[in-house]
């Protein structure tokens, strides 16, 4: 059963007719080739399909392309542009934040919503006052906030100091 | 996956119609639940009625005191949310316990009532199940049952709700959605079926009549 929509992806606009159980993470690499988004385990457990949908990271293995109809998505090969990076892809080369990198799209994709959010004054299970305006994302904040992303090379010794380098500034 | 067809609600009463033409047919929020679901064929809808912008997406204070809370708030919004972080800091803190961000910004309210329980014989379509099959039986009370109910369980079933939010909405004495259909409005107290059925099983599946299959 076909249907067709228009996602916005990292800027351009792209028309697809679509068997209705596509996912998202499936329309972006099968249809569109965009492959930044990986797929992990496929049932939002490790974040390796992180995308930003509507401005906020979620797991496009999870949603259903047809239930997004409209929607803004941007990727990690979206962040970047002709000659640069972004400063969280940068920080990541600079810490070695990443062995295989396999998981690495989508721990940045996170880490960019993450920090939005963060920076919004929104909580997590470990920060100790809930009605905090001011969120200082010290390493276990990082790792609570981050714990949607698994990395099976367990880079996280290095994420987590590339994180807290780029939310720093 | 088993193919199915999409359709987005236009309005209450096109979602509910939706599902009396289609008794194999399922709601859809976030999806964080169902689609996952679906992929393990651990439930099989024929028609997914889409309601995620069918229902409020925001979180009101009433002149009374107390908080509305709309079914299709994300998780994350309602945890971050500053009135209910400073008067209800347990829901914030219950929501927050649960999941990943990614999967916080994608489920909602009324879904996260609404999902499924995580025994492993629900997801295990080879055995016996009365909550995925009514009738064929309960494998969890002579199986593996360390995570699931010690009070209020049934011969039916054993199985626990996984919802930490239910929990403490339920602790925080939430009342009764209303639902305004038809002219009239009906009052039916969801979380306290959720609540009980989560210890007796059986009566859940009447949340959603197409969960019961």
């Amino acid at each position: 059963m076909e249907q067709e929509i228009t996602i916005k992806v990292d800027g351009a606009e792209h028309r697809l007719a679509l068997d209705t159980r596509t996912t998202l993470l499936d329309a972006l690499r099968e249809r569109l080739g965009i492959t930044s988004p990986k797929k992990g385990c496929d049932h939002g457990q490790c974040g390796a399909c992180t995308v930003l949908l509507d401005g906020r990271r979620a797991n496009s293995c999870l949603a259903l392309a047809v239930a997004h109809d409209g929607a803004e998505i941007v990727t990690a090969e979206g962040f970047a542009g002709d000659g640069y990076l972004h400063q969280m892809q940068q920080a990541f080369i600079e810490h070695d934040a990443f062995q295989c990198g396999y998981c690495t799209p989508g721990q940045i994709v996170s880490a960019v919503g993450m920090l939005e959010v963060a920076k919004a004054g929104w909580p997590s299970h470990v920060t100790e006052d809930l009605d905090t305006e001011d969120v200082s994302l010290d390493d276990e904040e990082i790792r609570e906030r981050m714990s949607g992303n698994l990395c099976r090379c367990a880079a996280y010794a290095n994420i987590v100091p590339a994180i807290k380098e780029v939310s720093g500034r | 996956m088993k193919p199915y067809s999409y359709v987005r609600a236009q309005d209450v009463g096109g979602a509910v119609a939706a599902l009396a033409e289609a008794p194999d047919a399922a709601f859809l929020a976030g999806g964080t639940n169902l689609v996952d679901l679906m992929k393990l064929e651990v439930m099989t809808p024929n028609v997914l009625v889409d309601v995620r912008r069918l229902t409020s997406d925001s979180i009101e204070e009433l002149s009374d005191g107390g908080v509305r809370i709309g079914a299709a708030v994300p998780n994350s919004d309602l945890a971050a949310d500053r009135t209910i972080r400073s008067r209800y800091p347990m829901l914030s803190q219950a929501l927050l316990a649960g999941a990943s961000g990614q999967l916080r910004n994608l489920a909602t309210t009324g879904g996260n009532l609404l999902q499924r329980t995580r025994c492993v014989y629900f997801y295990d379509t080879t055995t016996p199940c009365n909550k995925r099959e009514p009738g064929s039986g309960c494998s969890a009370i002579e199986g593996h049952n360390k995570n699931h109910a010690i009070l209020g369980a049934s011969e039916h079933c054993v199985a626990t709700h996984p919802s930490d939010m239910a929990v403490a909405m339920a602790a925080l004495d939430v009342s009764a959605p209303v639902f305004k259909y038809g002219g009239k409005a009906t009052a039916t107290d969801l979380l306290h079926h959720v609540v009980y059925a989560s210890a007796t099983g059986l009566a859940y599946s009447y949340l959603d009549r197409s969960q019961t299959r």
